[in-house]
């Protein structure tokens, strides 16, 4: 190493280490080994061993069983980044239990070398590394146990962040290597069927025997885990996202920042912890009730997790389990988990107080970079599975052992007859499979196996000659599979298996059918909406339509195929196309009433997207005919207004037309085609749209604004002191503001200054905020007025939130109301104290009171377990993940610390327009962006000039400057227990955590003395008012959170909560205390008690309640669950 | 408007050689004659970025022209295109197009060897034009950027097919072929020169490890027909001992500098966490130099 450089490094550590090194090192876990395992509590029937530990490994981040029982382990010590100077030097360990005692002895270094290699497959006489950029090929041909050649089998993977770099490699049940990428990389590599690229995440899927590697499916953060049922279906894992188990098959698309897709799949659990590695046990060391559980680990929060996952549908429902094994020590940080050859369970133990590289420097000296630990777990009282001699057994032998319980025994067979390019194991494995005592499993895992060795055909008998569900299922997607080598199919089985009964062979088919990729197999893939169509069917049958369009469109225009005429066949695909040639067919089959009414508005919103002007033309004639329903012509006036906005296009004349239709009697009808002349800037309107205005109308005022020109500014300026409602003033002058910014300062800060709602006010900060100088105009204006401080509350956190310079108003706002000035972060000696209060006098309790806190805004933009806002990170392991100095940071300089994904995008357009908030999704066609109300925003792609990702948080930094010191402290207290062992961690239970809080209006009694108390459990309607209201993390909802309301002639707390049933049967509503509450579940009235047993439907219930402010007396607490010994499957609603 | 890209390159590479900017015509014909003190940049697709790895292409380079000093960089990157398609990172491929021109006016290299065609070939016949429209921009920026560098282009390496499973590459390599064609003609509408590897490679048995992508000893078997595209002259002396092992140090080093892991925290979105790190990587420059200048030691200079 040189030496010279050290110097450099050390001075530069100098300036940024110190104060870490000081500050939290104490708090550091010990290191031994024993103290570690104390922390560990295991599920019932369990023990753990540790099986490995430095110097014999260190710092494992993947680990994989070869078939003579060792174990392979991916280890960095340069994780996250190397240091000039610093030799690159990480290594692949081989780990063995030589004497069969559960504890390894052995330790050899098979290669140093290594740039953080994050996966390491033994296989096909050497191993599959992980290295950055390349995936490597590296083999031990003279037997001495280290690699002595080493070949690149692909390159280009990006390496834009090291813990989302290539990694994660396993072999499938198919032969096929599969490994993943996370979110930040980029990956283009040369293969030999051309070129492929993945931008973002997903998982590949490699065949190296030919070279041939695919994209298996798309999305999530930071997968990081994948395992295969029995009949190889597969599940994930996501590393940085919060839904748990994910059902992952051929083409499935879940989260990516942004989406690659304009719709996506959701995980099975939400609301869990990120989760890293994957396995599913199998074998007949864990008794019978483990069989088929998945685990896998939450390295955050110190614990491994299991779930049951259970047919349902096309795919599965998922149910979290008591954890495998929980620990409270800090530097516990399972990574990967693998069954062992012996059975056993083991686990990759990263140990390291300090996980991840955003929140803490890269060369922290906290960060362990010696340490590292393979825990073994196994079931008390039960024998180990005897190891198999792969190499010994004969080629019988091996096929003897073919549908062992044990998966991994199943998969080395296979390898293992593959490795030794038997002649005439064709024969050999069909005679067997074809045999009358061939047992289903066996022919499963024939096919396989003949996967495995690339024997498998489309004429083979094993492909059609069964018809059982689950067997069916795995020959379907075999069949896909041939089309993706390469090789010819057999078309016939997939159109057969299409029309099956059973869903989960429908999504197979479905899927194999975009593999072959014929506008044939389009037609027949759209079958499948003869049956129930589920939303994985939706999902991959739009994607085939979608993916395959350039095939089929010229077909079906050709008449190639035609769909049997069926339109609910051809409107599907025609919609999930998505292009410019299906609008024509699109609109002809609304002209002649074939298309569904609700789906209407979808259809004619597609050819406003993507029409030519001639469709245009025939869209608004559409509209403008006597006899068309109220509800077509808003949709058609919607999608022209869509037309027009986003590609500047429209109909070729009739333009005129609109005007009748402003005297339209039907409300709905007047209000868009008041928003399309506005739209359209149709002049002639302004007459019309100044009555409109005149009286009340807010489309009309944005109308004539649109009109632009001094006219318009004119008329609005006299409009402003002619209204009285706030509402419409403030749409009024937001309105101006566009037009003339400078002329309706004066007016905004008069009506400012008036006011004491955050609503109307916003709309003026928008206005402002949304227009080039426009905040300094608005600033220059403010002067010296005093403003309330909700008022200038929600302008400092709209204007925080915007990226361009908007200091100068935020320091204006906060005069203005007199507010406390927030400090610009803390001295290394402030944040020493702070931490230490924290930790000293910090009370979590008054903590979780402070973030409940309406005020507050917490909950607006954060859930804690996937109940509350999704504008900001879910909060429910911040504390496990994140040191105390980083939360502090966070609260009080946001922009400091943004989690991935969350950093705000600003986009400026073409009229000036200035829009930032969270990109969702962007795309040739628009550019979306969520804002830090939650609310997501179009702009159309054409009026872009400039978009750039800007480090600056949605989070105001002005949320924490009304607390007092202690309360401060509570707050980060609170904060920095969540997911922590202990009362702040959300537990896997299946309380009611979200409820719905009937609010006073003026309506209500009237509405209660009309139609009884039961008006209440409808929801949403005119007159009602609900605000969302969210458990403590215990799950309680408190009962002074509820808002007593005067209900006719008696008066109590309302809230309504849901459940959603997806397997529908015996369920129980458990009520913690059912004093005094009144209960419908929907419509029906039941009477509540510690448990009420109900039988309900699939679909989502309303759980409504009225508690009687006399007789009940504690929080609100109610868990839902399957009752004993029912299939059915209910979870309780969440989100926002 | 484009994010300012690679700033931190800005200035920091100016220990390398700092040769005058000014026009560097090569002839077209005749051996390419490599200067003292050129600086010459291998930019291109998987060809050159494994070469980084493997050195065999440079050290043959390197001992040809042991008398006189001179560095190389290499700027491979796997899958890309004149389009700068893989240098990208999270924006379109302009952004690594962005990128690339700020990497060649910091590093200013006097000659450039293009190589690129492997991707594009996928595209037969049909892509032909848009992809010469793309390399014309290409080269137009790397004149503009270096102050008009001398440059080479070579065609894309022939393919081979392998034994089943692995696809047949007939027919594919008949589009390498056409694609080297296209950009021999190309070049010369430029007047530049033009290295014909598919040629040069005809006969030759390489070692790959999927038909398009080379092994090490590929690499090795290749390097003499680089040469001969590149009408390279014959070496003085063979390559002396540890000199492939010194370019791979070298290369390697380089790599961490120019494409450092974790971009997204150093340059990108989120270097308002780790940002503070980002000067870090300048520390490879001494380095790099360091394995330069042991370089030409090895070759007897100094």
């Amino acid at each position: 190493m040189d030496k010279r450089i050290f110097p450099h490094v050390m001075l530069s550590l100098a300036f940024t280490a110190p104060v870490w090194a000081q500050r939290d090192l104490k708090e550091l876990p010990p290191v031994d080994p024993a103290s570690e395992q104390a922390s560990f509590e295991l599920a019932p029937g369990l023990e753990i061993n540790l099986f490995a530990q430095e110097p014999l490994i260190a710092k494992p981040i993947q680990m994989s069983w070869d078939e003579k029982g060792r174990l392979w382990v991916a280890s960095s010590a340069i994780y996250p980044q190397i240091k000039p100077g610093q030799p690159q030097a990480d290594r692949i360990l081989v780990v063995e239990d030589t004497n069969g005692d559960g504890v390894a002895d052995k330790s050899t270094v098979f290669y140093e070398g290594l740039l953080v290699p994050t996966g390491i497959m033994p296989g096909d006489g050497g191993a599959y590394v992980a290295n950055s950029t390349e995936l490597l090929f590296m083999k031990d041909t003279d037997g001495d146990g280290r690699a002595d050649e080493t070949k690149v089998l692909l390159s280009g993977f990006g390496t834009e962040d090291t813990h989302h770099i290539l990694h994660s490699i396993k072999r499938g049940p198919d032969g096929n290597v599969y490994f993943a990428q996370s979110v930040y990389i980029h990956s283009h590599i040369e293969t030999p069927f051309g070129p492929r690229r993945l931008l973002g995440s997903g998982w590949w899927q490699f065949r190296p025997e030919s070279g041939k590697l695919e994209v298996f499916s798309m999305g999530q953060v930071n997968p990081w885990g994948m395992v295969w049922d029995q009949w190889g279906r597969t599940f994930t894992t996501d590393g940085a996202y919060g839904e748990g188990i994910n059902f992952t098959f051929p083409g499935a698309t879940f989260l990516c920042l942004p989406n690659q897709l304009p719709r996506i799949l959701k995980g099975l659990n939400p609301g869990q912890p990120k989760q890293a590695g994957l396995e599913r046990i199998s074998g007949r060391h864990f008794p019978e009730e483990m069989q088929g559980q998945l685990v896998t680990n939450d390295f955050r929060g110190h614990r491994v997790n299991r779930f049951a996952v259970k047919e349902e549908g096309s795919g599965f429902s998922s149910q979290q389990l008591p954890d495998v094994v929980r620990s409270t020590h800090g530097s516990f940080r399972p990574v990967d988990v693998r069954m062992g050859p012996d059975g056993a369970l083991y686990l990759a133990d990263w140990y390291n107080p300090i996980i991840q590289h955003g929140e803490v420097d890269f060369h922290d000296p906290r960060r362990d970079r010696e340490h590292g630990r393979i825990w073994r777990i196994t079931a008390k009282g039960r024998p180990v599975v005897a190891q198999l001699d792969y190499e010994k057994l004969s080629v019988d032998g091996l096929l003897d052992h073919l549908a062992d319980p044990e998966d991994w025994v199943r998969i080395n067979v296979k390898q293992e007859l593959k490795r030794r390019k038997v002649e005439g194991l064709y024969k050999l494995v069909m005679d067997r499979a074809t045999a009358p005592a061939a047992t289903p499993d066996f022919k499963r895992e024939a096919i396989g196996l003949l996967q495995s060795c690339l024997l498998m055909t489309a004429d083979n008998p094993l492909l059609t000659a069964e018809a059982g569900t689950d067997f069916q299922m795995k020959t379907v997607r075999a069949s896909g599979q041939l089309f993706l080598d390469g090789k010819p199919g057999n078309a016939d089985v997939l159109f057969e298996a299409v029309n099956s009964d059973a869903a989960k062979v429908r999504l197979e088919a479905v899927n194999a059918l975009r593999r072959m990729g014929s506008a044939k197999a389009v037609e027949a893939a759209t079958l499948a909406l003869g049956k129930a169509v589920d939303e994985n069917i939706d999902f991959a049958l739009w994607l085939t339509c979608r993916e395959l369009a350039g095939v089929w469109l010229p077909a079906f225009q050709k008449g190639e195929i035609t769909f049997d005429g069926d339109v609910t066949r051809i409107s599907f695909a025609l919609k999930a196309a998505d292009r410019p040639e299906a609008v024509g067919a699109l609109l002809g089959l609304v002209r002649e009433g074939k298309i569904p009414a609700p789906k209407i508005r979808e259809a004619l919103g597609l050819v406003g997207s993507l029409g030519s002007p001639a469709d245009l033309t025939r869209l608004l004639q559409l509209a403008s005919a006597l006899d068309a329903a109220p509800a077509l012509v808003v949709a058609a006036y919607d999608a022209l207004g869509t037309a027009v906005k986003q590609r500047q296009a429209k109909p070729e004349s009739g333009t005129e037309a609109l005007l009748e239709k402003l005297k339209s009697p039907d409300t709905t009808v007047r209000a868009a085609a008041v928003r399309l002349t506005g739209a359209w800037k149709l002049a002639s309107a302004r007459p019309a749209l100044e009555e409109l205005a005149g009286s009340g109308s807010p489309e009309a005022v944005e109308a004539v604004a649109a009109l632009g020109g001094a006219e318009s500014a004119k008329f609005l300026t006299a409009l402003i002191s002619k209204t009285q409602d706030i509402n419409l003033k403030a749409a009024v002058l937001g309105a101006l503001i566009g037009l003339d910014a400078q002329a309706a300062a004066g007016p905004a800060v008069e009506f400012l200054a008036g006011l004491k709602e955050e609503a109307p006010a916003a709309v003026v900060f928008d206005a402002y905020l949304g227009k080039k100088g426009g905040p300094a105009l608005l600033t220059a204006a403010l002067g010296d007025r005093k403003l309330d401080a909700a008022v200038a509350t929600a302008g400092i956190r709209k204007a925080s939130a915007t990226g361009g310079d908007t200091k100068p108003l935020v320091d204006a706002l906060t005069a203005s109301a007199g507010l406390q000035p927030v400090g610009i972060g803390l001295s290394p000696e402030e944040m020493t104290k702070v931490m230490a209060e924290v930790k000293n006098s910090g009370n979590a309790a008054r903590g979780e009171e402070i973030y409940r806190r309406k005020a507050q805004l917490c909950q607006t933009c954060h859930a804690i377990g996937a109940v509350g806002g999704v504008v900001g990170p879910d909060l429910l392991s911040i504390g496990s993940s994140a040191p105390v100095d980083y939360i502090v940071d966070s609260l009080l300089e946001p922009s400091k610390k943004i989690k991935e994904g969350y950093a705000t995008t600003l986009v400026n357009t073409r009229d000036g327009g200035v829009f930032s908030g969270f990109l969702v999704r962007e795309d040739a066609r628009e550019v979306m962006l969520r804002d830090a109300t939650g609310v997501v925003q179009s702009i159309p792609a054409a009026d872009v000039t400039s978009k750039l990702s800007i480090p600056v948080s949605l989070m105001p930094p002005a949320l924490t400057a009304s607390l007092r010191r202690d309360e401060f402290i509570d707050l980060i207290r609170f904060l920095s227990e969540l997911g922590k062992e202990g009362a702040y961690k959300v537990q896997a239970d299946s309380l009611i955590r979200r409820w719905q809080l009937a609010q006073t209006t003026p309506e209500l009694n009237q509405i209660i003395n009309r139609d009884g108390l039961r008006a209440l459990t409808g929801g949403e309607q005119p007159g009602l008012s609900w605000t969302p209201a969210y458990g403590t993390v215990k799950g309680d909802l408190p009962l002074e959170d509820i808002p007593v309301v005067k209900l006719y002639q008696t008066s109590g707390r309302v809230a309504q909560g849901e459940v959603s049933v997806t397997t529908p049967g015996k369920v129980n509503l458990k009520f913690a205390d059912p004093a005094g509450i009144k209960a419908w579940v929907g419509q029906q009235e039941i009477t509540p008690a510690a448990s009420v047993t109900l039988d309900l439907p699939a679909g989502k219930h309303r759980v409504t309640l009225i508690l009687d402010p006399e007789a009940h007396k504690s929080p609100l607490r109610v868990e839902v669950e399957a009752a004993p010994g029912s299939e059915a499957r209910v979870v309780p609603v969440g989100g926002v | 408007m484009l994010r300012p890209l690679f700033l931190p390159l800005v200035g920091c590479l100016g220990f390398l050689a700092a040769p005058l900017a000014g026009a560097r015509p090569l002839p077209l014909e005749g051996p390419l004659a490599l200067e003292n003190n050129d600086l010459v940049v291998l930019l291109g697709d998987t060809l050159i970025e494994r070469d980084g790895n493997y050195g065999h292409l440079e050290t043959a380079l390197t001992a040809a022209y042991a008398g006189k000093n001179i560095k190389f960089r290499n700027l491979g990157w796997s899958g890309d295109t004149p389009r700068c398609e893989s240098r990208s990172y999270f924006g379109p491929p302009a952004e690594g197009f962005e990128r690339l021109k700020t990497l060649l006016a910091n590093l200013k290299p006097t000659v450039v060897i293009c190589s690129y065609g492997a991707v594009d070939a996928w595209k037969g016949q049909a892509g032909h034009a848009d992809f010469l429209a793309a390399y014309g921009k290409l080269l137009d920026m790397v004149k503009e950027s270096t102050g008009g560098a001398g440059v080479v282009l070579v065609g894309p390496p022939a393919t081979q097919t392998l034994p089943p499973p692995f696809p047949d590459l007939t027919t594919h390599n008949q589009d390498v072929a056409s694609t080297g064609k296209a950009i021999a003609a190309f070049a010369k509408e430029r007047g530049l020169r033009y290295g014909d590897l598919y040629g040069a490679m005809t006969g030759l048995k390489v070692d790959s490890s999927n038909g398009v992508t080379f092994t090490e000893s590929g690499y090795a078997a290749i390097a003499p027909a680089f040469l001969k595209a590149l009408q390279v002259p014959a070496a003085p002396a063979p390559a002396p001992g540890g000199l492939r092992g010194l370019v791979q140090q070298k290369n390697q080093l380089f790599f961490y500098r120019w494409r450092p892991q974790n971009e997204i925290y150093l340059f990108g979105s989120r270097k308002h966490e780790q940002g503070n790190n980002a000067s870090e990587v300048q520390l490879f420059e001494p380095l790099v130099a360091e394995k330069d200048a042991a370089i030409q030691t090895l070759l007897g200079k100094k």
